[in-house]
């Protein structure tokens, strides 16, 4: 997006701080915004699936990852997101996984003009993941668990600053109930992983605010043991691996107040490279995001340039009954 | 001999006997090659899993080796059907398991590796039964 095109945004919001009188603009700004929205909402966000590609959670296991998340974009866009993903193993083969979102985002902002920015929680997903093919040998492991639910209304996409909506960069949710289906295969030994997910997200258009477009998703990942090299003839030894993934997101056109906005369809490709340490109990991680193709039919949309990352993961056992019944 | 050596005698007989049997005390340990655990974290879930047992005491993992051992409380008896249950509960296929019968020095698990299943006690509660005893006592 052009320096001007932002001023012109961040000017007009300025110049209408009377609701009323900001009528004439709204649709206008509300297009404006909505061909932003293509870009930074979802893109920026983590792939929910990701996670979850192939690991198996034990019955009655409950699983916390804790992530933290910045990105900067141009041009003057930072955010930053803090989802908490939780899995709880139902059965064997079932497990309920929730994503908890809060983020921070803040847009342009200069000597004469204030940024525009906002704080909320993004919209929730919750889905069941049910593994439908199991290869157990020793050391390795192979999955494919289809996974499917939604999203819940839990963000805002009709945020307001000084009169009208905030651009849709700045919006956090869909306002509509989102089916998710996807699914995920994975391999995985000691020493090398790899994994892949396709995951579509369905989004209706709401009746007010900003409707972001459906989304597919399709991430990629190999990941290598780097300490220790050998592994000891006994015991657990926690475990240093690099990570390497690559996510491809499709977004289809958004929908302001109902009505579609014209060029705000997107591809993007981008890598992110992670370093991980995990052990019995727990897995830390910190990586970086560099966007390798943003494809947008909008000439002015947000284009990210890097995103930096760090999550941490807790395995608790939850107090549970002992099973009556078992079969193989 | 005396009444008071006869009862010394036959107290030491009660003494011998007991050590005797203090002795052959033994558990049962189970030793689970693993099939699918590549991670410390497929560990956890068999963990979680074994707690759910009420006799599992300690467990130590190999993860070069993919295997588990387990050792459970002293004299309790376990079937190979009790530890596939555990790796499939923990979401994996179930793997041939080996149960012995250890005892003495055979069952030291303050060597590395070894990890308690159920917690001891709290101190605090440890500290009232001893003052509780005190005052029965």
């Amino acid at each position: 997006m052009s320096g001007p095109s932002l001023a012109l945004i961040i000017q007009g919001v300025e110049r209408c701080p009377n609701r009323d009188a900001a009528i004439p603009g709204r649709r206008g700004l509300a297009l404006i915004a909505a061909m932003l929205a293509v870009v930074m909402p979802r893109s920026a966000e983590g792939s929910p699936a990701t996670f979850v590609t192939a690991l198996p959670v034990a019955t009655g296991q409950l699983l916390v990852r804790f992530n933290f998340q910045t990105t900067f974009s141009n041009p003057q866009f930072f955010g930053l997101q803090t989802p908490v993903t939780i899995a709880y193993g139902l059965i064997p083969h079932l497990a309920l996984f929730v994503n908890l979102n809060r983020s921070y985002q803040t847009l342009g902002g200069g000597p004469d003009v204030p940024a525009l920015s906002s704080w909320a929680a993004r919209d929730v997903a919750v889905y069941l993941r049910y593994t439908v093919l199991k290869i157990d040998r020793t050391q390795s492991i192979f999955r494919i668990p289809p996974l499917g639910g939604a999203f819940l209304p839990a963000g805002g996409n009709a945020i307001r600053g000084q009169g009208a909506y905030l651009p849709g960069s700045l919006q956090t949710g869909s306002g509509t109930v989102d089916p998710y289906l996807g699914t995920a295969v994975g391999y995985h030994s000691d020493a090398f992983g790899a994994a892949a997910d396709a995951t579509y997200r369905l989004n209706p258009v709401a009746g007010g605010g900003i409707s972001p477009g459906s989304e597919f998703r399709s991430d990629a990942q190999v990941e290598t043991r780097l300490y220790p090299r050998k592994l000891p003839e006994k015991g657990l030894p926690g475990l240093l691996e690099v990570s390497l993934d690559a996510n491809y997101t499709r977004d289809a056109a958004s929908y302001a107040d109902g009505v579609l906005a014209p060029l705000s369809t997107g591809r993007t490709l981008k890598q992110d490279l992670v370093l991980e340490y995990s052990t019995l109990r727990w897995q830390i991680g910190i990586g970086g995001r560099w966007p390798l193709m943003q494809s947008f039919d909008s000439p002015t949309a947000l284009r990210e340039r890097f995103s930096a990352f760090l999550f941490y993961e807790y395995y608790f056992s939850l107090p549970h009954r002992r099973h009556r019944r078992w079969d193989l | 001999m005396s009444a008071a050596g006869r009862m010394g005698l036959v107290l030491l007989v009660v003494l011998a006997a007991g050590t005797a049997a203090g002795e052959e005390v033994w558990r049962t340990r189970a030793v689970a090659k693993l099939y699918g655990v590549y991670s410390p974290r497929g560990f956890f879930n068999l963990v979680v899993r074994l707690k759910c047992l009420d006799n599992a005491e300690w467990v130590n993992s190999d993860l070069k080796l993919a295997r588990i051992t387990v050792d459970f409380a002293p004299g309790e008896e376990v079937s190979k059907e009790t530890l596939a249950r555990v790796q499939h509960e923990a979401g994996y296929r179930p793997g041939p398991v080996d149960l012995f019968r250890v005892t003495g020095e055979t069952v030291d698990h303050s060597a590395p590796g070894w990890m308690r299943l159920k917690s001891p006690p709290p101190k605090k509660t440890a500290q009232r039964s001893r003052v509780a005893r005190r005052r029965r006592g």
